[in-house]
């Protein structure tokens, strides 16, 4: 039988604010222990909440970005469980009256477009962390209280290769807006994943599993190609799948594993909190909201194709990350020549970027001198080989183009003179070769072109070349 | 007439004047503690050594012609579900026997701030859950006009302690009447505030939705002396309202005329007879002063106290599921965590609070949050009316505080449903997050009787005039229990 | 709508609350009668088309409470591990949970 997989997830983002959710304490990433803590984020009696303004901001940032409506006013609601990294005893968040609904993204699968729902997007507080030592679990407070948005789609995800597609996008549609910083091993980007198997056609909902655990696009997919196979194969030889099951997804073995639950379901008791009031998001905010914004990375890529005549394929990696797009202005700007710029960013300096594990603007080759290099090759002061050769110098010495061509003497040989005199060489030490290439065999001018270029270190002006050979020949 | 049997605002004006220090007057109360404490038991934690440090610093400051703040060198003691930093904070409750909060309330840091000198932390039912204070662990509070009876709570303590002379001044926290109604049975003045009036940071939350801090004195010019200290926004909670304080001792004028007050029916007819007769006589008092009193039905008094017990044990169950032997307080160990926690809380916890938290728990679980928490939010919807639609009349209502006098003492618990009706009068207004105060206005049974008067939100300044004025002509302030000093 | 035993130490469960039987046998007792009282209170009212009222807000007029982003140093953290009943490496202490 076939089946149709139907996939939901939930996101979790910790926020890039300076302070906590509701209290002042710092959100950095990585401090001692125990050392971004205070009264009132580690619980204690007598403390009370205070709504961080920025966490709001962000998450009508996200929830515009995310073509969402937001809702006149919003709830924070309490949810109650005992776990050593809930230091009151329940967490804040919101349930019945969430910060926003009803939003879509847009994942490109093989070139077409597809609309993932989005069911919500509200604001929450993190919990602590747990650190499981010999008989003992310590707790580590300075992660209670960060600021978090949840993000959970409709079950519109079809297979593995969508949900991270829906991921990617959400992750690059997050730093676009500079919410978060959404480094997944470190915590700040999650994701929990439902997925249930239903025989094609079928309207009804098969036997939903949670996995948890998921902190990379790479483990997302792979947990969820397992757990697609486990369920088909389940279902395949008749048997039914665990009722409520979580599993987690094991990094190492490459499988997923039930988790250990509670015997009775959970109860979390949710109801409006009553030390923080409605908060009321009116018009005027939206609007202010929305003027803030970004241009977003669908609205980017398809401005590159406009504007810069760029194939869609060229404009969805440029714009797959802002600073890369940026990166990409920056250059057209000074070396107007759009597609040229788009080869060269594609190709050897995001092959750099990768090698040296660096972000766009982190690149030691600044726009500007990315478009030094350009000219330097359309003078033809550089050929296209030597360019590439200069690049690397550009990454490893962080040196601009001008000066490691002058340095090196990599300065491309136009002189016709002493062009000739190579050529009339390489011709005369290859008679065979001159001889096929006049029986007609066109692939032996290449070979001639080459071995010009290696008498003169790859510097000879390979247009040049060819014209004075062709000449002699 | 001794220091220990003078106001804060007497007190004031002998200091001010130079007739009497600080430290002298401080010592005149420890002193007077030292006499009648073992009778009353309305103290947790006493701190003589702070305070007479305190009051020194206040003399020193006088003496330099500084301004020492308005509060100087009085005495005040605190409810001990304030949290006072570095200094022991119990909650009445054996969870927190030890715990010295980190942090201090807010409006405890404003009367330091005005110079105020803390005395030490009262006694109170565990964690406020109770109406007589005998639901605190460590010992019940006696009421200092008969020490067979209990002085009402949750603020027993406090409210015993300044019947008896103990400190001029106390602060209470008042959910559905633990100001009030202990102001009532002791013969004093209780104040609770507007629901935002005064910032609950710092307060160890009941029910956060009506949880207020509120003065306890023996007359009204002391609890608008402390209220002018303690009230204003504060950015710590979000619910104080953004308003600054009114110098409400400025309201106390002696005048009534004109004003219109209505009288719940409903209310007077719970009372017992002597109760009843009480307000009646203090409300003819009223009406002779000027002030037109009028009869009015506010009829949903049953359904207002089921609607408050359920969102109150609601709150508190999740308020209270931060005392888990984590981070602070007691833990009683167990194998696992789930065991820790359960014999940490079955443990620490007294059988009050353990009720009242696994209905908070019931209530708002799946099915019962409709049947009971719903329906509870709901009623308070429709007291919020009842009020809303009385102001269309009225600028005051006027009620007994409580139905009966102060209630003996009992070695065994109290039935429950018994113990919830001594606030069926208080309780209105807490959910309709109402100014509120309770006056001494009579006797009955030689106990104090205790009216009620209701104000409209942020009216502190009228609800103070016209008790005030109330208190001018029925002559109560003077009376003093007679407490065998031993 | 009386509470059972079972119902009892569920929600107990919920609540962490750890109950001897003999306190499991007077909670009942007593709860089951306020529970009688209440349930019988909350019938007397027709609260059709009541809405519910989860908040006072007494605020002259509406605005949103909100606290500007500004991190502030929390508290050192020998105070904030100080009134914790068991601490090792820096950290609170408990069980080993799973």
């Amino acid at each position: 039988m076939e089946y149709e997989v139907v996939i939901g997830l939930e996101v979790h983002v910790e926020l890039k604010t300076e302070s906590k959710a509701f209290c002042s304490c710092p959100t950095t990433f990585g401090s001692e222990p125990n050392t971004n803590v205070c009264p009132g984020c580690l619980g204690l009696p007598g403390t009370l909440p205070a709504i961080n303004q920025k966490m709001v901001e962000y998450g009508l940032k996200t929830a515009l970005a995310l073509n969402c409506t937001i809702n006149p006013y919003c709830l924070f609601e309490r949810k109650h469980y005992f776990y050593p990294d809930l230091p009151k005893g329940y967490q804040i968040s919101q349930q019945t009256l969430p910060l926003a609904v009803n939003g879509y993204l847009s994942v490109y699968i093989e070139g077409r477009e597809k609309k993932i729902g989005i069911n919500r997007v509200h604001m929450e507080e993190d919990a602590g962390k747990l650190l499981h030592v010999g008989e003992y679990t310590l707790v580590d407070c300075n992660r209670a209280g960060v600021p978090l948005l949840e993000i959970v789609s409709e079950p519109h995800i079809n297979s593995s290769q969508e949900a991270r597609a829906y991921m990617e996008k959400l992750r690059t549609i997050l730093l676009y807006l500079g919410v978060s910083d959404c480094k997944m091993e470190e915590g700040s980007l999650r994701c929990d994943v439902n997925i249930s198997l239903r025989p094609k056609g079928s309207e009804a909902s098969g036997t939903r599993i949670e996995i948890k655990n998921l902190n990379s696009f790479r483990s997302l997919q792979k947990a969820l190609e397992y757990e697609i196979e486990r369920q088909r194969a389940i279902l395949e030889r008749g048997g039914a799948i665990e009722e409520r099951a979580t599993m987690a997804w094991d990094e190492e073995r490459e499988i997923t594993y039930p988790m250990r639950t509670k015997e009775e379901s959970l109860d979390y008791r949710y109801f409006p909190d009553p030390d923080l009031l409605p908060l009321v998001i009116d018009p005027q905010w939206i609007e202010e909201i929305k003027r803030e914004l970004p241009e977003l990375p669908d609205a980017r890529c398809q401005r590159f194709q406009e504007q810069y005549g760029l194939p869609p394929y060229d404009a969805g990696v440029l714009t797959s990350s802002k600073e890369l797009a940026d990166y990409y202005e920056g250059v057209v700007s000074l070396y107007p020549e759009p597609k040229t710029v788009s080869n060269w960013i594609m190709s050897e300096f995001l092959r750099l970027l990768n090698a040296y594990n660096l972000e766009p603007h982190e690149a030691p080759v600044s726009p500007q001198k990315m478009a030094d290099l350009l000219h330097l090759l359309k003078k033809e002061i550089i050929s296209t080989k030597i360019a590439k050769q200069v690049i690397e110098e550009m990454f490893a010495t962080g040196k601009g183009p001008e000066d490691i061509v002058r340095e090196k003497g990599w300065v491309q040989i136009s002189d016709v003179e002493a062009l000739e005199a190579i050529v009339e060489e390489v011709l005369a030490a290859h008679p065979k070769v001159v001889e096929d290439y006049r029986k007609g065999k066109e692939k032996a001018l290449a070979f001639l072109v080459g071995q010009v270029m290696k008498a003169t270190q790859g510097k000879a002006n390979p247009n040049l070349v060819n014209r004075l050979l062709k000449e002699k020949l | 007439m001794e220091i220990y049997q003078l106001t804060a605002h007497e007190l004031k004006a002998l200091m001010e004047r130079g007739e009497v220090r600080a430290v002298e007057v401080v010592q005149a109360f420890f002193k007077r503690i030292e006499q009648v404490e073992d009778k009353v038991k309305a103290f947790i934690t006493l701190t003589p050594e702070q305070a007479l440090e305190q009051a020194r610093a206040v003399d020193e400051t006088r003496r330099e012609g500084r301004d020492p703040g308005c509060l100087a060198g009085i005495p005040i003691a605190l409810k001990d579900n304030l949290c006072t930093e570095g200094l022991t904070t119990t909650c009445g409750s054996r969870i927190l026997a030890h715990w010295q909060p980190p942090l201090e309330a807010t409006a405890v840091s404003r009367l330091r701030k005005a110079g105020a000198v803390i005395l030490g932390k009262l006694n109170l039912d565990e964690f406020a859950m109770g109406t007589t204070t005998q639901t605190s662990a460590f010992y019940p509070t006696r009421n200092p006009w008969d020490l067979g009876r209990v002085p009402g709570g949750s603020s027993g303590g406090p409210a015993a302690a300044v019947a008896a002379g103990e400190t001029p001044l106390a602060l209470g926290s008042d959910t559905g009447g633990s100001v009030r109604q202990p102001a009532a049975f002791c013969g004093i003045v209780g104040l609770r505030p507007t629901y935002g009036r005064v910032s609950r940071w710092g307060l160890v939350a009941l029910a956060s939705s009506m949880d207020q801090i509120g003065p306890l004195a023996r007359d009204v010019t002391d609890c608008a002396l402390v209220l002018e200290v303690i009230a204003g926004r504060d950015p710590l909670d979000p619910t104080s309202l953004p308003i600054d304080p009114e110098p409400y001792s400025k309201a106390l004028v002696p005048q009534v005329q004109g004003i219109k007050v209505g009288i719940p029916r409903e209310y007077l007819e719970r009372a017992e007879p002597g109760v009843k007769e009480g307000v009646a006589q203090a409300l003819k008092r009223l009406e002779e002063l000027g002030a037109r009193c009028e009869e009015i039905s506010l009829p949903h008094l049953e359904p207002a106290l089921v609607a408050y017990h359920i969102i109150a044990a609601a709150e508190a169950s999740s308020n209270l599921a931060r005392f888990d032997g984590l981070n602070f307080g007691l833990r009683v160990s167990g194998r696992d965590v789930e065991e820790m926690y359960c014999n940490t809380r079955g443990q620490g916890l007294g059988p009050e609070v353990k009720k009242r938290l696994i209905l908070g728990t019931y209530f708002l679980s799946k099915g019962r949050y409709q049947d009971y928490y719903l329906k509870a939010v709901k009623i308070r919807t429709l007291i919020l009316q009842d009020f809303r639609k009385a102001w269309e009349r009225f600028d005051l209502l006027a009620t007994p505080t409580t139905p009966t006098v102060a209630l003996p003492f009992r070695e065994e618990t109290f039935p429950p449903l018994e113990n919830y009706h001594s606030d069926i009068f208080t309780i209105p207004p807490s959910l309709a997050g109402l100014p509120a105060l309770s006056l001494p206005c009579g006797w009955s049974q030689g106990l104090p009787v205790g009216l009620q008067l209701i104000g409209k939100p942020l009216q502190e300044p009228l609800l103070l005039q016209v008790a005030y004025t109330l208190e001018q002509a029925i002559e109560f302030r003077r009376a003093r229990p007679i407490l065998e000093v031993s | 709508m009386a509470m059972t035993l079972e119902e009892l130490e569920k929600i107990a469960g919920y609540a962490c609350i750890g109950l001897t039987p003999q306190e499991r046998e007077e909670h009942l007792k007593e709860i089951n009668q306020l529970l009688d009282y209440y349930t019988q209170k909350l019938e007397e009212k027709d609260l059709g088309g009541v809405e519910p009222t989860f908040y006072i807000n007494h605020m002259p007029f509406r605005q949103n409470f909100l606290r500007e982003d500004k991190a502030q140093r929390g508290m050192p953290r020998e105070k904030a591990l100080e009134g914790a009943p068991m601490v090792k490496e820096g950290q609170f202490t408990v069980p080993r949970v799973l």
